[in-house]
């Protein structure tokens, strides 16, 4: 067979599997429509650009949070009949007003919400709630209670929505050492597993100016019609920036003016500090999500002698956002982030004979920072019509989501939640 | 052999025959040229290339001797070597089932990955560990799902042995196992409320393939499958539950069971559409292939549903050793890694490596959803590409975790006398000496660049000549 015929093959079948593959893929690719000549150009389009962009952090409260004893209803006499040993006393909460205070660990983040940063939705949960760990910890990942086969999450869906198939962009990251969650888990795409910014750098003795030169090597031989070989390319192309980016930040990072977050008590905060660098390496990376609490049945799961172990974990939960804020304040990057906290299920009001509460229901979630409209949204549940002693819901935790996804993230909520939830006006315009 | 002649004897590669021919808009390659079995000839010569290619995509990567015996015994002996069972693969199963599953060694998801990798990287037969993972990749249970790892090691073991037999039979055992169930969400199918998650997934994940079933045909799957529980990981038909009503599926009616169901199901066109088209993409390309070129395939195994038949009709054929299939695969991360540590010749601490593997985006404990790796682009972002090269160097590495790995006694045991000779039999062995000529003078200009003159010098100049290799986009294709 002749050259000429090798190359006219080549340019149908590129052609070809460039429309079944590439849809939304490299525009280069698609426009072509000739035999493929990877450019200088091609290998350089990577991450995108992002400062401008909103993102979202995600912190998973594994175990069932107490959001009672979190935001507590001080002022209700149903409250404290129901806690003899685990109420907060008026005086022992950070007050937001004639009903509600906060935790008395949670300084931090009362700061915050003096400041007007924080926003406070009660009531949320879903019908029918689930009360089993993993069962309701499945419903809220992957935001579809109504499908108990459901594999996929609603984060993973916008990803495999938007971004499958676009190697050179990183859309989201799960900072963890948990296998990954649920909520991340898509068909299409994959969210890596991140526990150190190391990670995300080229290793040490890998010259990255020979990597680059590599990717411009193709010499005029066979994968110059191959589009498995040019994604190869594009993805290690938008490595290297990546690498590059990420190497910055931890430099300033590391500079001689101090690390921030140098309080690394909480391993929250030393994930939230990561984080940070992240955002401030600019890489294009809009999910961020990671846990406090750990796997199944988790840290908030207080059915004894709950008092310590949650004090401590609010005050984790406090300031490490707190702390995540500092820091991003310093880069004047505040704006263009939200921390949404939420878990499985709330608790039940009345405490246990063993000093700590079972499975509930409803819970409250926090949002803290971006453009959030600081307040309490939504009445505080009524304490005396409860739902098999758990809080009853008058929101639906999709109406939330769906709401980040939306109105902060800029998706369409549709791949994330099957039904009609009603969006909430968090944000200020 | 001088480094200015690799790739020499290549020449030849870059001809292959398509045996195409023109059909209206563009080329297809003609459908009996493709499945007729390859035989060597001047357009398309058995190369060192194409014997890598056959130890990638048939099993796990080739070490240097396997490349060499191929390479004098020629395509059609290492063909039969390669897909017949070989003598001794019973009691090292036997030996190594037992191993996997006695006390304390079947009691964590992790485990029984790293006994798994051991497997592959030991078997006296890699390809039927790869068929294994390709049915794992189809029926895609998760010890994480079904919380309980031991039965995902039976789960494993019953794809094996099944991995090359009847599809009928596969199917029947894989969908009544409580792991396969408990994974796809179909622990309960009452009567009242038929579970029509698990139709979809028994229809769509498993038989006919996406976007063929009607919604109808799904509810009447449930309806069969009602009175089928997992209660205690055991499998339990409660008859009570069972819906006997008649149903209506694929134009016939009766009162179909589940057993009823498999017996139609298998004899869908459909069905031997999916199973062909998916094994095409294990073996020979993530490119999408046509209809008409599948036709044939799927006419055969529409006969006998025999898998073993079918998967040695296209790893025989002309199309699997053309420039159609020839690195036109994106690998996954067990590719990559077996295929390195195939090549060095080592034993390495396979729990480690299933973390590591973990970390690289396939989990072999736990498929992301029943629908298995979504593979190809799916494998690459941003992130893996850095992750993959930092495996690479954690592999290579003097110190860490791999640290028995010397690429320098390995490649001095396969006849390489100094530094420069060492280089270059890694590149044989690595990438079959196909790679561009600029990237070729580049880790010529590197290697040059590396001292070699002690023992330690050229230890370390080979870990790190190593390291540069996998940073080469072709090694990532399989």
């Amino acid at each position: 067979m002749s050259d000429e015929l090798i190359g006219s093959f080549g340019e149908a079948f590129s052609r070809r599997t460039a429309f079944r593959f590439l849809i939304g893929g490299s525009s280069v690719w698609l426009t072509a429509g000739i035999p493929y000549l990877p450019a200088l150009q091609a290998v350089t389009g990577d991450l995108q650009q992002s400062s401008d962009q909103t993102v979202l952090v995600v912190i998973q409260l594994t175990g069932g949070n107490d959001t009672l004893n979190t935001l507590v209803p001080y002022a209700d006499d149903s409250y404290h009949r129901a806690r003899p040993v685990l109420r907060a006393v008026a005086k022992d909460v950070l007050k937001i007003d004639d009903y509600l205070g906060l935790h008395r660990r949670m300084t931090a983040l009362a700061e915050l919400f003096a400041q007007g940063r924080v926003a406070i939705v009660q009531g949320v949960g879903y019908p029918n709630s689930n009360r089993d760990h993993g069962r309701a910890m499945h419903d809220w990942q992957t935001g579809r209670p109504e499908d108990q086969a459901a594999q996929t999450g609603w984060v993973g869906r916008i990803l495999d929505r938007h971004f499958s198939e676009k190697v050179e962009l990183l859309p989201a990251i799960f900072v963890g050492s948990m296998p990954l969650p649920l909520a991340l888990t898509g068909e299409l795409s994959f969210v890596p597993r991140i526990q150190r910014a190391q990670d995300l750098v080229l290793p040490p003795g890998v010259d990255r100016r020979l990597v680059e030169r590599f990717l411009t090597s193709f010499g005029g031989s066979k994968v110059a019609n191959n589009p498995w070989w040019d994604a190869v390319r594009r993805s290690t192309a938008a490595g290297l920036r990546l690498g590059q980016k990420v190497q910055a930040a931890l430099d300033e990072h590391f500079a001689p003016a101090g690390p921030p977050l140098r309080d690394t008590r909480f391993e929250l905060a030393r994930r939230l500090g990561l984080i940070s660098t992240l955002i401030k390496a600019d890489i294009g990376v809009r999910i961020f999500y990671t846990d406090l609490g750990g796997v199944e049945p988790g840290g908030f799961d207080n059915h004894a002698n709950q008092l310590g172990n949650h004090c401590s974990l609010l005050e984790e939960l406090s300031e490490s956002i707190a702390g995540f804020f500092r820091e991003l304040d310093r880069h004047r990057l505040s704006e263009r982030v939200v921390v949404v906290t939420f878990s499985e299920f709330g608790r039940t009001l009345q405490e246990n004979g063993r000093h700590g509460t079972d499975h509930g229901a409803a819970q409250s979630l926090f949002l803290v920072g971006g453009r959030v409209r600081s307040g309490i949204f939504g009445k505080h549940p009524s304490l005396s019509n409860l739902d098999q002693g758990g809080l009853r819901h008058h929101t639906d935790f999709r109406s939330v989501l769906a709401t980040l996804v939306e109105q902060w993230l800029g998706f369409e909520t549709g791949p994330a939640f099957a039904g009609n939830f009603p969006l909430l006006d968090l944000f200020r315009g | 052999m001088p480094w200015e002649d690799l790739g020499g004897h290549l020449a030849g590669r870059a001809s292959a025959s398509f045996g195409a021919r023109a059909a209206g808009s563009g080329f297809e390659p003609d459908p009996d040229w493709a499945w007729r079995a390859y035989r060597p000839s001047e357009s398309c010569p058995w190369t060192l290339a194409r014997a890598g290619h056959l130890y990638r995509r048939l099993g796990f990567g080739a070490r240097w001797a396997e490349l060499q015996e191929s390479l004098r015994r020629g395509p059609q002996a290492t063909l039969d070597r390669l897909l017949s069972e070989p003598k001794g693969l019973a009691e090292f199963n036997a030996q190594f089932d037992e191993l996997s599953t006695s006390a304390g060694q079947a009691d964590s998801p992790e485990r029984i990955a790293a006994w798994w990798l051991r497997r592959m990287l030991e078997t006296p037969f890699p390809f039927l560990e790869k068929m294994t993972l390709f049915w794992h990749h189809h029926f895609a249970a998760s010890a994480l799902r079904a919380k309980n790892p031991r039965l995902f090691a039976g789960y494993l073991s019953l794809l094996r042995q099944h991995a090359l037999g009847g599809f009928d039979t596969l199917l029947a055992v894989l969908t009544e196992h409580p792991v396969v169930l408990l994974s796809a969400g179909a622990e309960a199918n009452r009567r009242a409320q038929p579970n029509l998650a698990w139709g979809r997934t028994f229809l769509e994940q498993f038989c006919l393939g996406p976007a063929v079933a009607q919604s109808e045909e799904i509810g009447e799957v449930a309806r069969a499958w009602t009175g089928w529980f997992v209660l205690n990981f055991r499998v339990r038909f409660i008859p009570g539950e069972h819906d006997p009503g008649p149903k209506k599926l694929f134009g016939r009616e009766g009162p179909f069971a589940a057993r009823d169901v498999l017996e139609l199901v298998v004899s869908q066109a459909a069905t031997h559409r999916y199973i062909v088209g998916k094994l095409y993409r294990w073996f020979i390309a993530d490119d999408p292939p046509s209809q008409s070129l599948l036709e044939p395939l799927v006419n055969q195994f529409g006969k006998d549903r025999d898998i073993g038949r079918l998967v040695s009709t296209m790893v025989r054929s002309n199309l699997f050793f053309s420039d159609l299939s020839y690195r036109r695969k994106v690998k996954s991360p067990v590719d990559m890694v077996l295929g390195l540590i195939r090549g060095m010749e080592s034993l390495v601490p396979t729990t480690v490596l299933a973390q590591d593997l973990a970390e690289l985006g396939q989990d072999l404990s736990h498929p992301p959803t029943v629908a298995g790796w979504a593979q190809g682009m799916a494998w690459l972002h941003p992130a893996s590409q850095l992750q993959r090269l930092e495996w690479a160097s954690a592999f290579f590495a003097e110190q860490g975790r791999y640290q028995r790995i010397d690429p320098w006694e390995v490649a001095r045991r396969n006849g390489a006398e100094d530094g420069p000779g060492a280089c270059r039999w890694f590149v044989s062995l690595v990438l079959q000496d196909d790679l561009s000529d600029e990237s070729r003078g580049m880790l010529k200009a590197e290697m040059e660049r590396m001292p070699m003159g002690t023992a330690e010098d050229r230890s370390s100049a080979l870990r790190q000549f190593a390291v540069r290799l996998t940073c080469l986009p072709e090694f990532h294709l399989a």
